[in-house]
């Protein structure tokens, strides 16, 4: 009977393991989009997240100015972000970034690293900005994550410094 | 002095006082981003950029004279005031040097106010333009310039049967409708009395000059509703208008619908109006064209164009067809060949060839 006992208590643990790591799995493969811990969040989805980053919405339900940022071109988060959001490849964005600019509507700003945006986006109200998940930290509010799939060919692992685990995710 | 000028010197006052003071700048602690062609120079932490484009143009076409033209020197300034305002401006100097004949010619060279105008953001789905805009009918109008067109020459379904400008107000946004977005704009115009030097502007300036048809508003209400399908990459528009055109006796009604689709292997478009006086004093005019632009390798498009256009000034529909064949090595810089020919084309399109070099920087 005790033989029986410890055979099912080590079968659950190797399950409830094997749950952990595929759900640890499956929250690594999602970006995440923070907006400041300091202020009521918006309520978003993935349409009105695209809007806001073409420019096309600028203020939240209550009257505060979107800020959206991005990280540089040339970074492999930006580019899953554009074909997650926007399923357009870089030139057709190009392409509608020019005729915005036409109309005065500037794309969204750039900061330099995904540190940046977790700093820039803690401190200023109406700013979102998008990092991979070991970036989150307490000074900023997770709202909104995105799966990335397959075909997109991401390891968002590869995106977090070695020792990001240790520095960036405690609250 | 007037109207217009007066609204530039305060315009560049304050900008002038923005730029000294920084009051209005916006969140400080932007990483400021390198210069990039077709993106203008920005100052973030004063919400300003500033930029324009530029555009050098030859054409040898049937009974007019060849001709090579700095056609379009065009520059934005565009300033935020906090959340809700915006101003932007586009200050152009139109055909600034044309060589024709073997002559170099300034005469034809004019300053204008293309756009002024400040937003006002009510709502996250509504805002409030008031000033000089570009009038909202069709695709084509609304990203005009050279180097966001694949073509050199415009349809004429694009340009001649309405001002391709209003001066007045106009409310407009985006709405979400079902997982795609709806954009909206109502306006009306009252260029006779805001505006008075717009009354020169003629339709058939990108044509043939010579053709003295007013491209003007009297005054005008309209509206315009494009729903973004498929992820951005199907748009059809709707665009709904009343005007008097400055010198036309008759009121007038515009109906316009058009259409919009890429993809990675192509892009086609097309736009169609119909134009008709309210007591039938003017003859209908009306038209369309089917655009496809395929790419190529080496950043280089092939284009063609089909085009139908019944004008007023014409006994007789007008067919256009164009080929051209663009290198694109930036998003924001083209070199543009083409060819155009047509039927009964002789006065408003002419056939013959057409080149430019545009650059948006």
């Amino acid at each position: 009977m005790k033989i029986w006992l410890r055979t099912f208590r080590v079968s659950l643990a190797g399950v409830l393991l094997l749950w952990l790591s595929l759900g640890s799995l499956a929250a690594a493969e999602e970006i995440a989009v923070i907006v400041s811990s300091a202020v009521p969040p918006p309520i978003l989805d993935s349409v009105l997240l695209r809007d806001i980053y073409l420019k096309k919405i600028f203020l939240d339900g209550s009257g505060r100015k979107f800020i959206p940022v991005n990280l540089p071109a040339e970074h492999p988060l930006r580019n899953a972000w554009s074909e997650i959001l926007f399923n357009l490849s870089s030139n057709e964005l190009q392409d509608y970034w020019n005729q915005r600019y036409f109309h005065g509507v500037m794309p969204p700003y750039v900061l330099g690293s995904q540190d940046a945006v977790v700093r820039f986006v803690a401190k200023t109200p109406g700013a979102i900005g998008y990092v991979a998940p070991c970036f989150v930290n307490a000074s900023v509010r997770l709202i909104l994550s995105l799966p990335i799939g397959p075909e997109v060919g991401l390891d968002l692992q590869q995106q977090c410094p070695p020792t990001a685990s240790e520095s960036h995710s405690q609250p | 002095m007037s109207r217009i000028a007066m609204l530039i010197r305060r315009w560049i006052v304050i900008l002038g006082l923005s730029l000294a003071s920084g009051v209005m700048a916006g969140p400080a602690g932007w990483e400021h981003s390198p210069y990039e062609l077709g993106q203008g120079l920005q100052f973030p932490d004063q919400d300003l950029t500033v930029g324009g484009y530029l555009s050098l143009r030859y054409w040898g076409v049937d009974s007019l004279p060849d001709s090579l033209s700095l056609k379009d020197l065009s520059l934005f300034i565009s300033k935020g005031f906090g959340p809700r305002w915006s101003v932007f401006s586009e200050l152009e100097i139109g055909d600034a040097v044309s060589i024709s004949s073997g002559r170099v010619d300034t005469s034809d060279a004019e300053f204008e106010v293309e756009r002024l105008y400040a937003d006002y953001r009510a709502s996250q789905g509504l805002s409030l333009r008031v000033g000089k805009y570009l009038t909202p009918v069709g695709r084509w109008n609304l990203i005009h310039a050279d180097p966001l067109v694949w073509t050199v020459s415009r349809p004429l379904t694009t340009a001649v049967a309405f001002a391709r400008q209003a001066s007045g107000a106009m409310l407009y946004g985006t709405l979400p409708l079902a997982r795609n977005s709806l954009d909206y704009s109502l306006f009306v115009d009252d260029t006779e009395k805001l505006n008075t030097q717009q009354q020169d502007e003629i339709a058939y300036e990108d044509f043939n000059p010579n053709i003295p048809v007013s491209g003007a508003f009297d005054h005008a209400v309209g509206a315009r509703l494009v729903y973004h399908m498929f992820d951005g990459h199907m748009d059809l528009g709707l665009s709904l208008l009343q005007y008097r055109i400055h010198d036309l006796d008759d009121n007038m009604r515009l109906v316009g619908a058009d259409w919009y689709w890429h993809t990675a292997v192509a892009e086609l478009s097309s736009e169609a109006i119909y134009r008709s006086s309210r007591s039938g004093s003017e003859p209908d005019e009306y038209g369309g064209f089917l655009q496809a632009v395929v790419p190529v390798p080496h950043q280089f498009a092939l284009i063609g164009r089909y085009e139908r256009y019944a004008a007023a000034i014409e006994t007789s529909v007008t067919t256009v067809h164009s080929l051209g064949l663009t290198y694109r090595p930036r998003a924001a810089l083209s070199f543009k060949l083409e060819y155009r020919d047509g039927i009964n084309n002789e006065l408003i399109a002419p056939s013959g060839w057409l080149s430019s070099v545009a650059v948006l920087f």
